[in-house]
């Protein structure tokens, strides 16, 4: 019998019966374990005894954060979030309650890291004064000269802080003054309502003896170091972050302040598909899933095991037009839009009615809003009247959106669908994130859909940050010499009487120039785990996960 | 999928090599004409549904239905409708004009674009050649579903650039067929003839080249066209190629996906079926033209 | 060596063209329309931080020097820094590759093994129904479009099935793999990590299928065919005849010889399986460099693009390239 080896190294397997049941049984271990890692992924959370709260809390995201550098990070929602958990912050809003709902209260600043945030007798120096004892996770104490150090570094990073010190009348870091160990001044240029609120984004603290460690003459504020290594001190320390597996965060038992973390460790983990998040959450695989999309809400309201946390938002959805584009830059074909928008029909089927009208730019729950300030509806002839008054018949122009955002694409095609009706023919074009940057830059886009909420709770910031001339959101271009004057005189006013006088006189002029078709503010809505329960409705988007707990 | 053209890659290695040569019996010469009848049937069976789309559907593409968005199939909608309240039969039907259309056109093109690459390259030899083929390595040193990404991505969306897209990404790949089936047949002794009995370049090219280049070209394009779909709807799904509210099926499935996980299965199933019948149907055209091809080789 | 001198000319025939691939990027990356520094300021920055943030990332300074800094830093393995993250663009497509890698080694390996398999089973029941069935179905595999086929298996294998964990991550956390190469079955290996292997294992198994799936059809046709080259060959028939046994007729004849063109196949099909991959990646969220690279596309980040599309055609030209001394190593009538 010759011999059975073949001649030379061929790498080929035997293709013998022996084979195939060596494979057979490859693919049958494939499944075993497949089996055994699905069972160990799925008990994770229902692994503490009942009636205890439960040690962990599983929360899913759609994306990694680009850095964990605050003063050089670009716009990242996501690492936003994350900030505002693991920073310590020196003061933050307070907690009220409203129509049995938790939200935090922009009336209420209190100090959370601090000791205390007062200002002086004309209110243009405030001091802070910090507690003692408060350390970093390096042992070094949290002192005025990390306060100082920080803030110096925001005004050189020229980037989002400093740019909301400058409605607060802080331009220049020597405006910032180290009083001694545990006291810090800020001398502003005037005394503005804004302060608290503006502050209460803006005081966040490095461990700047550790940075100095890691600064050198080119990088003298350690931004290689920041970018890639986690802030530590916060509410929550960071104990370990993996790219592309997750981010896990343990509770500060060092933290000073009022409410402290509720739940001891929250492990973060990235899943960008929206349809992946349900599922993780339907199988209790996480128990909070930031991330999902308007049409699987209505879905998990019928879902055993989870709830949809629901409250009243102040987040606009609008379309912007340009006024210095044409055909919009007639105040009449604004109009006509303004009348074509099927409200009610957004309303119902890109958010199964889970949003509210509104009647004027102010949002609804800003001190001052006014239904005076959008007597606009969907009127179909009105429109068309509109049009005529403008000397037009037919109109063409085109709608952008962002590329990957379901509920924009939705409501342009609704949009797109009820113009075409009264004579506004609109291309629709989804935009991806640097092109649509780009374009805005150019001021370039007769109509865009945007979202978002403001900040701060006052109509100056919103004056400031959209409607005034050259403001970073003012993408309609927009321009009116009353209402810059009207702006200036806010600086100084205080007294809320007078100021909602002012922003009474606001809303009628932005009325009569209709800048904005704005369509309607969409609730919020988070869907958990039945088992979660202590959520606080941040105004700002970021959510508080120190409130956040679960019962087994 | 994987893009069956027989030649690819910026090695010379298979620059000469024609199609894998396989033996068969009779049988499969019958099998190859099985394969073709089938493939050219389902084909002609959809081109069919989609031109006479508007005679098969109640509702048009874009017509936004105000009973409701997510609707079960049922009543008018068989399909029932998608998230913008749209009618998927419909769209169905009708997304099948753009798919075989911009696929067709693109395939088209590029056979066109590649065929003349191919020839001059291939006839003319020389620095042309070299030039050619040289910048035609470049392109292929790309996997093509990256250089398509690429091309879109500057381009932009729209039907017309789509076809300049795909057709951009797919003409190399002809060119290099084309080139060594013409650098083969160059040696041929009856062109010596033509060209010495005064018969211009491209009078040679034209009637005894060309005819003789283009027969693997006509197996592979099938495969092509089936490819060519691929990639428009991979590109829509990604959001870089058809876009909203133009029905396509690439982009159907990508407004449906997220329902699928919710039981929804008639927003993105149907779509993704009719591309998978589609491209299966150019498919077993592409082999069945093959498998006779290589009979007759033998 | 007569191979280190192919090996070596080869080589040399490929620089020119990855030179010519560092031009193209470098210049298709900069026409795309968008601006990618706009996208990391936000709205609310100024022109001044604009211009600081340009200089930064040194996208001030004139093409032809930005193009020279650039191939500076390649001669000294710096791919710059994501306008994105700030990171170093090295460090971010070192920790992305290997999940990369072995998915689609994985997928091409367990692709060649069917295709083998299947392929050689085929061909010695050619024409009759099994064969037919096997090609129709590696056909059907072939035109499926991968991201729907993912979703399928997902909303199949997880949800309905519950066989395969949800399509988050890559390994369970609580097994706490220490990452070294960032391919969690060689560092599960490398660290002797049980749990985590298992678990790795499990992750990978819906996409590499889905992957595999959808490669199988060439590779199969191929083997397929050279089996047929053979079956029918003078050689084989003598050998038959002789009265050899079906077991060293297929080692010793079959399987080398079919195996012959496989190489240059799987490597075409190991492009195409890159390209795949950032469609699969975003299905099953998987982290890795196709998800990388598309991002860096959608924001126009410079460096980032430039860094992945080398790398890819980086890869696709050495894979094409061992495909071809492999094929002649195996293929006596090729000269080297």
């Amino acid at each position: 019998m010759a011999g059975t080896s073949p001649r030379g190294g061929s790498a080929s397997p035997a293709l013998s019966r022996r084979s195939v049941l060596q494979i057979g049984g490859i693919g049958a271990f494939l499944f075993a374990t497949g089996a055994c890692a699905s069972g160990s992924g799925t008990d994770g959370s229902d692994d503490a005894s009942p009636g205890t709260a439960a040690d962990t809390l599983r929360i899913a995201v759609s994306s990694y954060l680009s850095s964990w550098d605050q003063d050089f990070v670009g716009f990242d929602p996501i690492a936003l979030m994350l900030y505002k958990n693991v920073f310590p912050y020196m003061i933050d809003y307070g907690v009220t309650e409203v129509d049995g709902s938790r939200i935090l209260d922009t009336e209420n600043i209190v100090a959370t890291f601090a000791e205390s945030f007062e200002p002086n007798e004309d209110q243009t120096v405030w001091t802070l004064k910090l507690r003692r004892g408060v350390t970093f996770a390096s042992g070094n104490e949290m002192t005025a000269a990390d306060v100082k150090w920080s803030k110096d570094r925001a005004f050189a990073a020229q980037a989002n802080v400093a740019g909301i010190y400058r409605t607060i009348g802080l331009t220049e870091p020597d405006q910032v003054t180290i009083v001694d160990d545990y006291t810090v001044q800020f001398t502003q240029a005037f005394p503005s309502a804004l302060t608290r609120q503006i502050q209460a984004i803006s005081l966040y603290v490095f461990d700047s003896e550790e940075a100095k460690k890691h600064a050198t003459d080119a990088d003298p504020w350690a931004t290689e170091w920041f970018a890639n290594n986690a802030p530590t001190g916060g509410y929550f320390n960071v104990e370990r972050a993996v790219q592309g597996q997750e981010i896990v965060l343990a509770a500060n038992e060092g933290y000073p302040g009022p409410d402290p973390a509720q739940t001891k460790t929250i492990r973060i983990s990235v899943v960008p598909a929206a349809a992946n998040q349900r599922l993780q959450l339907e199988a209790g695989d996480i128990d909070v899933a930031l991330g999902i999309g308007q049409r699987d809400i209505a879905d998990l309201k019928n879902t055993d095991g989870v709830k949809v946390i629901s409250a009243a938002s102040n987040e606009q959805v609008a379309i912007q037009m340009s006024v210095t584009t044409a055909p919009f830059d007639n105040v009449d074909v604004r109009k006509a839009l303004a009348h074509a928008v099927p409200y009610d029909q957004i309303i119902n089927n890109v958010y199964g009615g889970d949003a509210r009208p509104t009647k004027s730019l102010v949002p609804l729950d800003m001190p001052g809003y006014d239904e005076r300030g959008y007597p606009y509806g969907y009127d179909p002839d009105a429109a068309r009247a509109a049009l005529a008054a403008a000397g037009v018949d037919q109109i063409s122009s085109e709608l952008v959106y962002a590329t990957d955002n379901d509920t924009q694409q939705q409501i342009a095609v609704l949009v797109q669908s009820e113009a075409r009706k009264v004579g506004i023919e609109l291309e629709l074009v989804p935009l991806d994130p640097a092109t649509l940057a780009e374009r805005r830059q150019q001021k370039n886009i007769p109509l865009q859909i945007t979202a978002g909420q403001l900040w701060v709770n006052d109509v100056e910031y919103m004056l400031a940050t959209s409607f005034v001339e050259g403001a970073n959101l003012n993408y309609s271009n927009y321009v009116n010499p009353e209402l810059e004057e009207i702006y200036e005189r806010s600086h100084t006013v205080v007294d809320p009487a007078e100021r909602n006088e002012l922003w009474l006189r606001v809303q009628e002029i932005l009325a009569a120039d209709v800048p904005w078709a704005i369509l309607c503010q969409p609730n919020f809505n988070l869907p958990v785990r039945e088992e979660v329960s202590g959520w606080v409705q941040p105004m700002d988007g970021l959510a508080r996960l120190r409130y956040l707990s679960a019962s087994a | 999928m994987v893009d069956l053209r027989a030649a690819g890659g910026p090695a010379d290695s298979a620059d000469d090599a024609a199609p894998v040569v396989a033996t068969g019996t009779a049988r499969g010469g019958r099998f190859a004409t099985v394969l073709i009848s089938v493939g050219a049937t389902i084909l002609a069976v959809v081109a069919l549904a989609a031109i006479a789309a508007p005679l098969l559907s109640s509702w048009g593409p874009q017509e936004i239905d105000p009973a409701g968005t997510l609707l079960p199939p049922g009543g008018s909608h068989p399909l029932g409708t998608d998230i913008n309240g749209m009618d998927v039969w419909s769209r169905l039907l009708h997304a099948g004009r753009l798919d075989l259309g911009i696929a067709v056109a693109a395939v088209a093109l590029a056979v066109l674009a590649g065929t003349t690459l191919g020839l001059v390259a291939g006839y003319f030899g020389g620095w042309i050649d070299d030039v050619l083929m040289r910048l035609l390595d470049i392109f292929q040193a790309f996997p093509t579903f990256i250089l398509a990404l690429a091309v879109a991505a500057l381009l932009g969306g729209g039907t017309v650039n789509l076809i300049l897209t795909i057709a951009l990404v797919n003409a190399p790949g002809y060119a290099r067929l084309v080139r060594a089936e013409v650098r083969s047949v160059r040696e041929l002794p009856f062109i010596d003839a033509a060209v010495t009995s005064g018969a211009s370049h491209l009078g040679v090219l034209w009637r005894h080249v060309l005819p003789n280049s283009l027969t693997p070209v006509r197996v592979i394009a099938p495969l092509g066209c089936g490819w060519a779909m691929l990639t428009l709807a991979g590109l829509s799904f990604l959001g870089l190629g058809i876009s909203v509210p133009t029905a396509e099926w690439g982009s159907m499935i990508s407004l449906g996906s997220p329902d699928v996980v919710a039981g929804r299965w008639w927003t993105s199933v149907p779509p993704g079926l009719f591309l998978l019948i589609s491209v299966f149907g150019f498919s077993l055209l592409g082999e069945g033209l093959q498998e006779r091809a290589e009979a007759k080789r033998r | 060596m007569r191979i280190a001198r192919f090996v070596a000319r080869r080589l040399l025939q490929l620089v020119p063209v990855l030179l010519g691939v560092i031009v193209a990027t470098f210049v298709l990356v900069r026409v795309l329309p968008g601006d990618p520094i706009r996208t990391i300021l936000g709205p609310n920055a100024t022109e001044v931080e604009a211009a600081a943030a340009r200089a930064r990332y040194g996208l001030d300074q004139p093409l032809w020097k930005q193009f020279l800094d650039y191939l500076g830093g390649l001669l000294t393995g710096d791919l710059g820094t994501s306008i994105q993250s700030g990171n170093a663009v090295a460090g971010e497509l070192a920790l992305r590759v290997g999940p990369t890698l072995q998915l689609v080694v994985l997928a091409v390996a367990v692709a060649v093994l069917i295709a083998v398999v299947g392929g050689i089973w085929s061909a010695r029941r050619a024409d009759r129904a099994a064969d037919h069935g096997i090609r129709v179905l590696a056909l059907i595999g072939n035109s499926v479009p991968e991201f729907w086929l993912g979703l399928v298996l997902v909303l199949v294998g997880y949800s309905m099935l519950g066989w395969f964990p949800a399509p988050s991550g890559r390994v369970d956390p609580d097994t706490n793999l220490t990452p070294i190469t960032g391919a969690e079955l060689i560092d599960a290996a490398l660290t002797a990590n049980g749990p985590a292997f298992t678990s790795a294992l499990a992750h990978l198994a819906l996409p590499v299928a889905t992957l595999a799936i959808v490669v199988v059809a060439p590779l199969l046709r191929s083997v397929r065919a050279s089996a047929l080259e053979v079956l029918h060959s003078e050689a084989y028939t003598a050998a038959a005849a002789h009265g050899l046994r079906d077991r060293l007729l297929r080692r010793g004849y079959l399987v080398r010889s079919a195996l012959v063109r496989l190489p240059s196949l799987a490597a075409l099909v190991f492009g195409t399986a890159v390209g795949s991959t950032v469609l699969i990646e975003y299905v099953y969220s998987w982290q890795g460099f196709g998800q990388w690279a598309l991002r860096g596309l959608l924001y126009r980040d410079f460096p980032v693009v430039q860094a992945s599309v080398l790398l890819i055609a980086v890869c696709y030209v050495l894979v094409f390239l061992i495909a071809d001394v492999v094929h002649a190593i195996l293929d006596p009538r090729v000269k080297i």
